[in-house]
This record gives C-alpha cells, structure tokens and sequence, in this order.
C-alpha cells in the first residue's frame, strides 16, 4: 500500500519534470533537426546555428542586447553601491524605508513598471529606445543588486576604516582600498545576476524600446510571430547556454561569497601559537 | 623629557545623551609608555580615538607636539593606532597590511620595501609575509598591527586594549615585547586598558579615570601608594578601608581616630584638617598578623588561600568587618578559624578624603 502510494507520486513527478523540460529538450533536438518543418527527425545538421549567426537582424538585437545589459548593470551596481553605504550608516528608521522601496521594485509584476514607464516617458516627451529601455531594466535590476552588495555591507568591519583612515588614507582612498575591495565578491555577484536578467528580458524592453533596434529577445518574439523556424531553436539554444553559464557563475560567487563570510566569522586559533 | 607633548585641554566628547568624556584635562610626556586605565565605560577608548582624530570632541583643544591637532582628521595627524581587534586588511597579506600607510604616503617603492621588511624583523614576523590575516595565529595578528603602525614612525603609538583578546601566558610574554619595543623605538605610546596589572608591569606613567573624568596621574608606585580618591584606591589593587575623623594633622601626617574606636597613624595628601571624615587604606601586604589574639586588634581567619609566592587570607574583625591579607615567606601562615592579632604599619596607611 505504502510502496504503491510512493510509486504514484513518484510517477506524477516524473510526469511534472518532464512536461517542465519537454519544451527544451524538443528545442534543442529541433535546433539540429535538418527538417525545416520540424515534423521528423532527418538527421542532424548546423545549418540553423550557421543562419541564425548569418542573420543581420538576430545580429543587430545581439549587440542591442549585450548594449543594454552592460549598461544596466554599470547603472544597477553604482546604485547598489552607493544607496548601501548609505544604507550601512542609516538610522533603523531611514534603513526600513530604504528596504521597503527595494522589495517593492522587486515584487511589483514588471509589466506595471513597464506600463508606467512608457507612459511617464509618453507625457514628458522622453524618446522611447535603448536609453528608455536601459532605465526600465535598472529600475528592477538595480533592486535585486542592492540586496546582494547590502548582505555583503553587512560583513564589513567598521574598524577597517577606521584603521585605514588611522594609517592615513582620505575618505577617498578608504573607499578604494578598502572598502570596494570588501565588497568586491558582493559587486561581482550582483553585477552577473544583473546582466543576465536583463539579458533574457522581454516585457520591459518590448514596452519602451520604440523603433529602435530591438534587444535579442524582443527579436525572438517578432520572428516566432511571422515564422516558426528552426533558426529560432538554435538561438534559443545559444541565448539558454550562454544565461545559464552567466547564472551558474553568479551563484558560485555567491555561494563562495557564503563560505568567505563564515571563515570570517570563525576565530583565529590561538593553539598553534 | 617631563614636557608635556600630547596635552588635552578641557576636553569634552558625548554620544548623544551618554558623556564619554567630561572636560578632561591630560598631559602626556614625550618618549615613554603612559597608560589610561579605568573600568569599561570610563571614557578612556574615546580619549584614545579623540587623540587618533577618530572622535572630535565637542569643546576643548588637543596639541601633538606644538601643534593644535583638534580639527585635523585622522589621516592628517602623526599618530597611529593599535586596535582591539587588529583591524587587519583580510584581503592584503602581512607586507601589504604594513606597506599600507607607507603607500598612502606615496613612498618609493623602494623604502616601503625597505622599511616594511624591517619592521617585520623587529615584530619577528620574518617568514610570514606572504600570509593573509586569518592564517595569523592571534598574536601574531596583533604584531602585525603592531608593526603597521609603527612603520609610519608616528610621534605617538596609541594601543588599545592590544592585548585583551589574548590567553594569559601569550599576554605576558607581548608585555616584556611591548615595553622592549617601545625602548628600542623611543615613540610615545599611549596604551588604554582596564588591567591595572597590565598597565603597571609596562608603563612610566599611569592615568585612572571614571566615569569620563580623570581621577588620577602619577607613577605606578604613586597611584598605588598614594590613590587620591577613594575610587583609584579600590580600582587599583586590592585596598582595606576604614572609616574615621582626623584627630591630629600634622603636615602630611596625620593621626586618625578609626569609627571602631582606635587611634592610628598614617599619611595622606596635605590639607586636610582635624576633624574631616576620611577613609584609611591599608594594603592587603600591610597588615601584620601575630598568633597572639592580644597583640593589636582581634580577628579571625575565615578563608586562606595558597598562591605560591604569598597567602591570602581573609580576616573576620568584629569592628572592622572583612579585612584582605597578603603575606610573604615561609614563617608566616595562620590556620583557618585561628584567632589572630592583627595591626599595620603606620607609614603604610594612606588617607583619602
């Protein structure tokens, strides 16, 4: 009986993960699929990689893509940076108001900041385009950045600017030599998780781009619109390998990030003294 | 040598309602091991970061030398700092961790090479170089503090509690390092702790403050000796008191008429007249013991303990209350419960007010 029950629920899992990954793994398939209809296998082939390289469109929205994520996260660390200094001498009250502003740029659907940016920039005049877009992503991007380099503000010693102040650095050079190296780990993570969410974004960029070149993303979209073609499976493929790579190298940082601040915290031994 | 060369006139420091430091009045002589003692909360690290230009104070002046250093911050001042915690860089390695103010004064290359590689030899860090701050046993963290704030080669070293995170074999063994290096080097230092002991075994001179204000400036000996308020009495080693009247002043002698009802000798500050309250110390080392209960006043051993060098004892004295005892050598030694005859030295009790 017990064994049967396990046995259903085992298979109903099996059943959740597979619909979940049937998508990609029909994708990735199809991205080499010689097959332009993608009804039957008919051998391998990368071609569809080779057109989708080839395409000036997919090409331009790359390079709109790559624009406005390095961007985003230049605007989204120097936020993230600054308000947590600020935040790391904040009075309690000054600090819950900082942190209610951030959870909300994190929980409101992106869709509404989308909405109202367009229409903010419609009625003051503001041209919708990369810029536009650059603005909406950090809105949201900059919140999830100070959360990361907040958790790592956390960790810093006070005394260690006092000490450096002590052996005569300015503010200035308190910040440079210690400070942002202190937060370095923090800055990385933050700065990878940026660029990827605003890597793979397509609401917000779809609102505020205009006429301008579209990011990737956006691209994708317009394409599956007028025609589903292989092509659009191996840029698929392409964009999910180079995300997921960014994302698994932010979270080993941050991961890595967790044991540094626990080695921290463990005092130095005195017995091999 | 005996001029003042850190002077702190009515200085003033509080956090908003809580006074750190209340008009304080502090002269520091060039060149030797001065020592702020006191219990926590007496004001005696603020004093410290107020010198380090890591605190202003809201009224007074503080000179380094010659020099009015009140408003000059902390990067500007020819004084450098010993924390609590190290303060170490965790991300540089020891030769950067001292190179650090080196670099800051934009020295060549050269000299910073030159100079750190030195001041590792003498905090005998030589073969650690490399290694980053968390791989440091504790006192070796605290040499390389040390040596980092040496190697600016500040007019004055400030030390705080330097050794307080320290086992106790370790902290004695940096004492004799610190008082060696401060000799061999000449710098003033300023060393803040709440250990009187610590403070005694290394320093030329010693201040004991409360409650932000400074009770006392003197030498070991004198504070010890000659406590001029009740509080330096109790807070510096162990003290008796008994209260009593002067009955005779005669200069710095006094004679005193104990509320137990005896009459004794003893010494204390000029100025004090014949019937002003005043509270005797005696020294637990001071109080001679007879076997015979009739010889001075009566009391009884309730505790006695053996430390190696000397006993202590604790007397029960129906008058007097409880009375600590130190005594020396291999004669002396009373049985618990004994009934004992007990008086002092006349030149050993000290009056304060």
């Amino acid at each position: 009986m017990r064994a049967r029950r396990h046995l259903l629920t085992g298979l109903i899992s099996a059943l959740v993960v597979l619909f979940l990954w049937a998508p990609l793994v029909n994708a990735g398939i199809n991205s080499f699929n010689r097959d332009i209809l993608m009804a039957a296998w008919k051998g391998a082939t990368l071609l569809w990689y080779r057109t989708a390289l080839a395409d000036t469109t997919v090409k331009a929205g790359l390079g709109q893509t790559i624009t406005i994520g390095l961007a985003t996260t230049g605007l989204s660390l120097a936020l993230a940076v600054t308000g947590a200094l600020w935040w790391r001498r904040a009075t309690a009250r000054g600090r819950r108001l900082f942190d209610l502003l951030t959870y909300l740029r994190i929980m409101m659907p992106e869709v509404v900041f989308a909405v109202a940016l367009f229409l903010l920039f419609s009625k003051i005049g503001f041209p919708l385009g990369t810029l536009a877009v650059i603005i909406g992503h950090t809105v949201w991007n900059s919140a999830y950045a100070a959360l990361i380099v907040q958790a790592r503000v956390l960790t810093l010693d006070p005394a260690l600017d006092d000490a450096a102040a002590d052996l005569g650095a300015s503010p200035w050079r308190v910040f440079r030599r210690v400070t942002i190296p202190g937060l370095l780990p923090g800055i990385a993570a933050a700065g990878l998780l940026a660029f990827t969410f605003s890597f793979d974004d397509v609401v917000t960029s779809y609102f505020l781009v205009g006429n301008q070149t579209a990011p990737l993303p956006v691209v994708l979209l317009s394409m599956i619109r007028f025609r589903i073609t292989p092509e659009i499976n191996a840029i698929g493929m392409m964009v999910m390998v180079f995300t997921v790579s960014l994302f698994g190298a932010a979270f080993l940082t941050v991961s890595r990030l967790g044991r540094g601040a626990r080695r921290a915290l463990s005092l130095p031994s005195l017995a091999d003294q | 040598m005996n001029e003042a060369f850190v002077r702190l006139e009515g200085v003033r420091k509080s956090f908003g309602d809580l006074v750190a430091v209340r008009s304080l009045d502090l002269a520091i002589p060039q060149g030797g091991f001065f020592s702020i003692i006191g219990p926590s909360g007496c004001g005696k690290t603020t004093t410290l970061r107020l010198i380090a230009g890591l605190e202003y104070p809201d009224t007074g002046r503080i000179y380094v030398g010659d020099r009015d250093v009140t408003r000059i911050p902390a990067y500007r001042r020819p004084v450098n700092t010993v924390f609590q915690s190290y303060a170490l860089f965790p991300h540089l390695d020891v030769t950067a961790n001292v190179a650090f103010g080196l670099v800051e004064e934009r020295r060549p290359k050269e000299e910073i090479r030159r100079r750190t590689a030195e001041m590792l030899r003498l905090v005998q860090l030589a073969g650690r170089e490399r290694a980053r701050p968390r791989q440091l046993s504790g006192g070796q963290q605290q040499r390389v503090a040390l040596a980092r704030a040496l190697v600016k080669h500040p007019l004055v070293l400030l030390l705080d509690e330097p050794l307080g995170a320290l086992d106790l074999k370790l902290r004695k063994e940096l004492q004799g390092q610190l008082k060696d290096i401060q000799r061999r080097v000449g710098v003033t230092f300023i060393y803040v702790t709440h250990d009187q002991e610590e403070a005694f075994s290394m320093s030329d001179r010693v201040a004991v403050m409360d409650h932000g204000v400074l009770e006392q400036v003197g030498t070991p000996e004198e504070v010890y000796r000659r406590p001029a308020t009740l509080f330096v009495a109790t807070f510096v080693g162990e003290a008796n008191r008994f209260t009593g009247k002067v009955s005779v002043a005669d200069g710095g002698r006094y004679r005193v008429a104990l509320d137990g009802g005896t009459e004794v000798a003893a010494q204390g500050p000029p100025g004090l007249v014949p019937g002003q309250a005043v509270t005797l110390i005696v020294r637990p080392e001071h109080v001679k013991i007879e076997q015979d209960s009739g010889a001075g006043l009566p009391a009884r051993v309730t505790d006695a303990s053996f430390m190696g060098p000397v006993r202590h004892l604790k007397l029960e004295s129906g008058r007097f209350g409880t009375l600590v005892v130190t005594q020396h050598g291999e004669a002396a030694w009373a049985p618990l419960d004994a009934q004992v005859g007990m008086s002092f030295n006349d030149g050993a009790a000290w009056l304060v007010a």
